[in-house]
């Protein structure tokens, strides 16, 4: 689960990690208003969870008020990346001397996943850049979570670093808040890139790309992502696990290995899958209701296939939550292909053929409910 | 044989008072599996599945003789139910929850090196040695017992390959999910050398999926150690690798972790590499020959 920019500025700032002095705003008055509070010039940056947002324009600089209002007017109304701005963040130019580069992340290349820290001076470029072209002057340190970031490693990251010993105790303390945030916090990433070094000799964290691992949400409840495609969004409220896909054919499957080979499977016939859809456990609550709706609120959605295979659950009680959505047209008319195995799978069956729908075809067998949905035939095959 | 789960084998499940933890449990007794206790803080000395409660996990191990937990205690509780069973001296757990914080895992994960202990999951469908017992959600009625050993990254998935295995005539000695998190207790490594060592088990088949590089790392070893034929699928070669894992794990792979890369370095160590459950089946049963 991703923060935006904003978001992760503010718990490094409750950390006490220095951040530029700015605001969040959400409408173009607001970053008018926000720029006069900063002494006119400042720097505009769209609110979106991707990286790479100054080589698409969602990074801009402005003189004034007057300026800032127009640029931000233009700004709230692009798409970056394919997301609309959930705001801009308006802050205070600062006249850097140094960019530094800092992260935290967990290594699951070790045997107990350790979490890993990668520190460079040459900040500024993307790490995968700095992997590939400067790979001396990154310093990686494992963490032991059980003691904590060390002082000794500490010194050693930062040997090499041309600064006085004043700056380096500061560096230090910075980085050991930032350990203690992704330790505290469920980080799954922490990226402070750039980390600067103004010409005042201030240390503040330019940049901010926090990552919360989203099943410690229980204990991290004031950590809230920012949600922005709308069926993403109605599909996670529901407990559903959902991708939206370029394709026509919408999916919906139970358990992530079985809806990943079901996308693999339709592909392999030809088809386009619409999205990745695992109802997981919600299958036998309002799981296949509540799929329906979304898929049917997707107009690239041409056709349905759902595909279950019911080890816990049972086949009888998914056919009738089937017959049950279908009846209440969840599924917006789309025609829909079903193939349904696992336990009691003849009663799961009997229960689709007793209860015939005009949009629901049944097949017998997975592979010929794929042939189907791709083809958009195959319905003589009840 | 069959490796984990064996005949007779003395289990424990923590949280079992439950709605969850008592319909799964009463299902894997239904299946012939041998619970002989349940653990759930502050129910000591109540009845479930017939069974007892106890408050703690050293007394209903020492009062049992039980070697195996299962765990179905909520996500949030999962690391002090799993710190408590080490404790209490059991080296083998079955951890069937799901969303546990990667954190804890982590956590966990020291003290298993340390206890020298083994844990399938967290987010794992469990195990299951047909005929002999199961610990986890699969459905008991599509295994059989055979020469097939099972091991893959999640649930759904292996049991459509197992029910495909079981109308071919291909029984399994044991099958069994070691989690679909980020991080898992048990490695592939690991089952594939138990699976190895278990003279029930001829072939051994690897469901897994894109993301992480458990797959590149059981092929190497694969490679080295093991001389009983392994047939393999992947699961997700279409999937948008970018959505599934964060930003992270790309950084430490430097771009491993897609389909192609595993399935090349898994057909480099030798294994028979299938695309659709029938040419896995067909593989596995060629092995058999």
């Amino acid at each position: 689960m991703k923060l935006l920019e904003y978001q992760g500025k503010e718990l490094l700032q409750q950390y006490g990690i220095a951040v530029p002095r700015g605001h969040f705003c959400t409408s173009a008055a607001e970053v008018a208003e926000a720029c006069d509070k900063l002494g006119g010039q400042a720097i505009l940056k769209v609110q979106i969870p991707s990286g790479r947002r100054g080589l698409g324009g969602g990074i801009q600089k402005v003189q004034n008020a007057r300026e800032g209002l127009a640029v931000a007017e233009s700004m709230f109304q692009r798409s970056y990346y394919d997301f609309k701005p959930a705001g801009l963040l308006v802050e205070k130019i600062l006249t850097v001397e140094k960019e530094l580069y800092f992260s935290i992340l967990t290594d699951t290349s070790t045997p107990w996943f350790e979490p890993l820290i990668l520190f460079s001076e040459a900040g500024g470029m993307e790490v995968e850049e700095l992997l590939h072209n400067r790979p001396e002057v990154l310093h990686q340190e494992h963490v032991d979570p059980r003691y904590g970031l060390g002082t000794f490693q500490l010194r050693r990251m930062l040997a090499d670093l041309a600064l006085n010993a004043e700056g380096k105790a500061a560096l230090s303390q910075i980085l050991s808040k930032a350990w203690e945030i992704y330790w505290q916090c469920d980080l799954e990433l922490l990226e402070i890139n750039p980390l600067a070094i103004t010409t005042s000799g201030k240390l503040v964290a330019l940049d901010a790309k926090l990552s919360v691992d989203s099943n410690a949400h229980f204990r991290q409840q004031n950590l809230q992502e920012v949600v922005f495609d709308s069926r993403e969004r109605q599909a996670k409220e529901v407990g559903l696990s959902y991708v939206e896909l370029e394709g026509n054919i919408g999916l919906i499957s139970n358990g992530a290995g079985l809806t990943k080979f079901s996308m693999d499977e339709i592909v392999r016939l030809g088809g386009k899958p619409a999205n990745f859809l695992d109802t997981g456990e919600r299958i036998l609550r309002n799981g296949i209701a509540d799929s329906l709706e979304i898929l049917a609120q997707n107009p690239q959605v041409e056709r349905i296939l759902i595909n279950v295979f019911a080890g816990g659950p049972r086949c009888d009680v998914v056919a009738t939550k089937i017959v049950e959505a279908v009846r209440e047209g969840r599924h917006g008319g789309k025609p829909i292909f079903v193939s349904l195995r696992g336990r009691l799978e003849e009663e799961g069956s009997l229960i689709l053929r007793q209860n015939p729908l005009a949009d629901v075809t049944v097949l017998s067998d997975f592979a010929l409910a794929v042939k189907a949905v791709v083809t958009g035939m195959g319905r003589e095959g009840v | 044989m069959a490796i984990i789960l064996q005949q007779g084998t003395r289990v424990i499940i923590q949280g079992m008072t439950g709605n969850f933890g008592s319909f799964h449990s009463g299902v894997m007794l239904a299946y012939g599996t041998n619970i002989v206790a349940g653990v759930t803080p502050g129910k000591g000395g109540n009845i479930v599945n017939n069974l007892r409660i106890y408050d703690d996990v050293l007394t209903a191990v020492t009062e049992h003789g039980a070697t195996i937990s299962g765990i179905l205690v909520p996500a949030p509780f999962v690391k002090d139910a799993v710190l408590e069973a080490l404790e209490a001296g059991l080296k083998t757990l079955i951890c069937l929850v799901e969303g546990v914080p990667v954190k804890d895992t982590i956590l966990i994960k020291k003290q298993l090196i340390e206890k020298k202990a083994l844990m399938i999951g967290p987010n794992s469908p469990g195990i299951i040695s047909p005929g002999c017992g199961v610990v986890g959600f699969m459905p008991g009625h599509i295994y059989k017992p055979g020469p097939v050993g099972i091991v893959a990254r999640s649930g759904t998935f292996s049991y459509l390959v197992a029910d495909a295995l079981t109308k071919a005539g291909l029984g399994q000695s044991t099958a069994l999910g070691i989690g679909g998190d980020p991080i898992s207790g048990v490695n592939y490594e690991t089952v594939l050398t138990l699976f190895e060592n278990d003279p029930q088990t001829q072939v051994i088949v690897l469901i897994g999926e894109i993301g992480r590089t458990s797959e590149e790392e059981a092929a190497q070893f694969i490679r080295t150690q093991i001389s009983k034929p392994v047939v393999a699928i992947i699961l997700g070669k279409t999937a948008p690798l970018g959505k599934q894992m964060g930003h992270a794990g790309a950084i430490i792979t430097g771009g491993k972790g897609d389909y192609a890369a595993k399935v090349l370095a898994l057909a480099q160590a030798g294994v028979e590499v299938a695309t659709t459950i029938q040419g896995l089946v067909q593989k596995v049963s060629h092995c058999l020959r």
